[in-house]
């Protein structure tokens, strides 16, 4: 009679069947090495053949910081209250809304941009969208560093609260990647969603405290802003950055528990679009 | 122990996946129209492989060998049924899958290793002796972009047979490498298997399947038609061919129908060359030969006296063709052009196997055809010779030759010894390599098809004593 050994080498291609959500991460465990030399791979063979290398990465929030300052500051007036210049202040919010507004894009388009690798060698899916997220770390290293280098200028410097740091780029990870589980399911099925999330990441971009301080909203809406996950890390790395200042630990605190229930469906509706990647790719 | 298991999988493609727009939706939708693009790539597939078996898969072209692979490999998932696997794989489907271009070989022997789940360590250990395999020292530190295919393959082979994988997957990639990397290959699979590895292969190579695999999966148009014997699987994916083949044909022969009724004696000729003037069933007449083939691989020795114009190989019927059943008669055409006056001049075809053994070898001269004393410059000699193929079923190859003998030597043939006659006979030209013939089971008798090289004539007699 057949037997088998289950174990670590074993896995059962059933169809239909949901694969148990622990074996997923068990396996996505097991390959974190594939994980690192993924997000190796992007990182590297991002500045592959260029010749200012990492500088691009700077170019464009640097001149969008320039260009926010006249449109925001010199011409519109927006007043910030805490005293921060508002090139300083914009360039903080475009450090960490960049972060969150390329490697969606990048990573929504990941599975489609990788289908050479998904088409002939099999591995957890969710291994590439995850390593585009961490490989855009690096370009966020880089601005980071360069905003506390412009922040000593005028007189910010790094104080003891930048250990919550940490926390709020977990927290935006975890969002990002909710998203990107989701969206690039879509994307490979249909690429009109490409054309669509563009635009809801400039709109969203104008509800959410980049160019303007939290402080400006009406109070009923600062109650409920932790239904904005960017909008509560902004405000929270705004205030350690500049104003030694804990972060709003009950938003904080929501947005990572909202973050971590959707989690599961999304993940769950990843894993099961999986199986059929080979297929449309 | 069964390292692979296949539970009545069934695979179906959606051709048109993803391709739908609003428009065709809306129209889909109202007209009620049924879309009927569905591919069933494999059907009701039940297989089991045991560990340390070497299994080859062969069928024609979209007969589901790759999905089956990729079935195994949990690239794609079944329809129906399923798949289980015990032990960890190693795959190479696709030439340099998993590999960026931008990265040297050395990048890209980890970031591969890394896909097919070993851990880095291993391959640091394994690193020098993978190197080494895919011969790839001098170029370890250059971009993969810039490596030629052959390099491709080699890197990719080597890293999916050096990372202690249980069961190793080869699509038909080895193909790209030259003939001495593939017999490294075969040298180094056998040497996995009596390691107990499991083997799991794709090839249209019916010789090295035969040779390295204890057992054949033939599909045809996704179904497992036979598992077994590599021998019998090969004879049958052959025979599928030579059905093919049959089935184009008797296109082809309506029109040469059309073409003969018009000349209906043409095929029955007188052979003048013949001494005794006797009458020869002829597929073709010279005149009806359109076109000679002059084989890219042929290798010619000889150029100064004698230009070759080409050879073309037709079957009893008259069609033009390479593939021939076994037992059936072929007929060589072929042509020279003499560049200066010769004495004497004769041909002859020599057939070869895969080996490279002599398998037979006659010249017009042993056909009894007397050639003519003299030839002068500039004129064509044309060679027509049959020959019977009792082979078994394989590829061969053939080689041409022209010689011319000294008018003494011939004029006393009788009395000369071999030795003699030997040294005073000179090769005008030798074309070797001038072609391929394969050889496919009779369809008629198959039971026939299992005696060695050549099926020798002979008869038989049983009596049993009471």
């Amino acid at each position: 009679m057949w037997t088998t050994i289950p174990g670590e080498k074993y896995f059962d291609k059933d169809n239909g069947k949901m694969t148990k959500l622990f074996v997923c991460f068990r396996e996505l465990w097991n390959r974190r090495e594939l994980l690192f030399s993924l997000t190796k791979r992007d990182i590297k063979s991002r500045y592959q053949q260029t010749f200012f290398g990492m500088g691009w990465s700077l170019f464009q929030p640097v001149m969008q910081a320039v260009v926010y300052t006249v449109a925001f500051s010199l011409i519109l007036k927006v007043p910030i209250r805490e005293g921060i210049p508002y090139m300083n202040f914009v360039f903080c919010n475009l450090t960490l809304w960049t972060y969150f507004a390329s490697t969606t894009l990048s990573a929504m388009n990941s599975i489609r941009m990788n289908s050479a690798l998904i088409t002939r060698v099999a591995f957890p899916r969710e291994i590439i969208p995850f390593s585009t997220i961490l490989s855009g770390l690096f370009d966020f290293i880089i601005m980071f560093i360069v905003l506390v280098i412009l922040n000593a200028f005028v007189g910010f410097y790094p104080n003891i609260r930048f250990l919550y740091l940490p926390t709020i780029i977990l927290i935006e990870i975890l969002f990002i990647l909710n998203i990107s589980l989701v969206l690039s399911v879509i994307s490979i099925v249909r690429r009109d969603i490409t054309h669509v999330v563009n635009y809801f990441i400039m709109l969203y971009m104008f509800i959410s405290p980049v160019f303007f301080p939290f402080s400006a909203l009406p109070a009923e809406i600062q109650r409920y802003y932790f239904l904005n996950p960017m909008g509560t890390l902004l405000e929270g790395f705004k205030n350690i950055i500049f104003l030694d200042k804990e972060p709003r630990w009950f938003a904080l605190m929501m947005v990572i528990i909202i973050l971590i229930v959707l989690f599961f469906p999304c993940y769950i509706f990843f894993k099961k679009a999986e199986r059929s990647f080979t297929d449309v790719l | 122990m069964i390292a692979l298991r296949f539970n009545n999988v069934t695979k179906i493609y959606d051709l048109q996946a993803g391709r739908d727009t609003f428009l065709t939706t809306l129209r889909f939708t109202l007209g009620n129209v049924k879309r009927n693009d569905f591919f069933h790539a494999v059907r009701d597939i039940n297989i089991e492989i045991k560990k340390g078996e070497a299994v080859g898969i062969i069928g024609r072209n979209g007969a589901g060998k790759s999905t089956l692979l990729k079935l195994a490999v949990g690239i794609t998932y079944p329809t129906y049924g399923s798949v289980e696997v015990n032990g960890s794989i190693a795959a190479l489907i696709g030439l340099g899958a998993g590999f960026n271009p931008d990265f040297t070989g050395r990048e890209n022997i980890f970031l591969n290793a890394s896909l097919l789940g070993v851990p880095r360590k291993r391959v640091e250990e394994r690193f020098s002796e993978i190197v080494a395999f895919a011969e790839l020292e001098d170029f370890i530190d250059v971009p993969v972009k810039r490596y030629s295919s052959g390099m491709y393959a080699r890197l990719g082979f080597a890293i999916a047979t050096h990372v202690d994988a249980d069961i190793i997957v080869i699509d038909e990639v080895l193909a790209v490498g030259d003939i001495y990397f593939q017999q490294k290959c075969f040298l180094f699979l056998e040497s996995l298997l009596q390691k107990g590895k499991t083997l799991l292969f794709v090839s249209h190579d019916v010789g090295s399947v035969r040779e390295l695999c204890n057992s054949v999966i033939l599909l045809e148009k996704g179904v497992n038609i036979f598992h077994g014997d590599p021998r019998e699987g090969v004879n049958r994916y052959l025979l599928l061919q030579q059905k093919k083949d049959t089935a184009k044909d008797s296109e082809n022969e309506i029109r040469v129908e059309s073409k003969t009724s018009t000349a209906s004696n043409a095929d029955i000729t007188v052979d003048n060359k013949s001494q005794e003037g006797k009458r020869k069933f002829l597929p073709r007449q010279w005149s009806d030969i359109d076109a000679l083939d002059l084989s890219s691989s042929a290798v010619l020795i000889g150029e100064r006296d004698v230009h070759w114009k080409g050879v073309a190989i037709y079957d009893k019927d008259g069609s033009r063709c390479n593939s021939f059943s076994m037992g059936d008669e072929a007929w060589f055409y072929y042509e020279f052009e003499v560049l200066r006056d010769i004495l004497t001049p004769f041909a002859g075809v020599a057939i070869y196997d895969r080996k490279g053994i002599l398998v037979h070898g006659k010249t017009t001269y042993q056909h009894g055809i007397q050639p003519c004393r003299t030839v002068g410059k500039n004129a064509t000699i044309r060679v027509i010779q049959s020959i019977k193929f009792p082979l078994s079923p394989d590829t061969y190859t053939f080689e041409l030759w022209l010689s011319m003998m000294e008018p003494e030597t011939h004029e006393q043939l009788q009395h000369l010894t071999a030795e003699q006659i030997q040294a005073g006979v000179t090769k005008l030209m030798h074309i070797s390599r001038a072609g391929s013939i394969i050889i496919t089971p009779n369809p008629n008798n198959i039971a026939i098809n299992n005696f060695g090289i050549v099926d020798l004539p002979g008869s038989g007699d049983l009596t049993i004593l009471p």
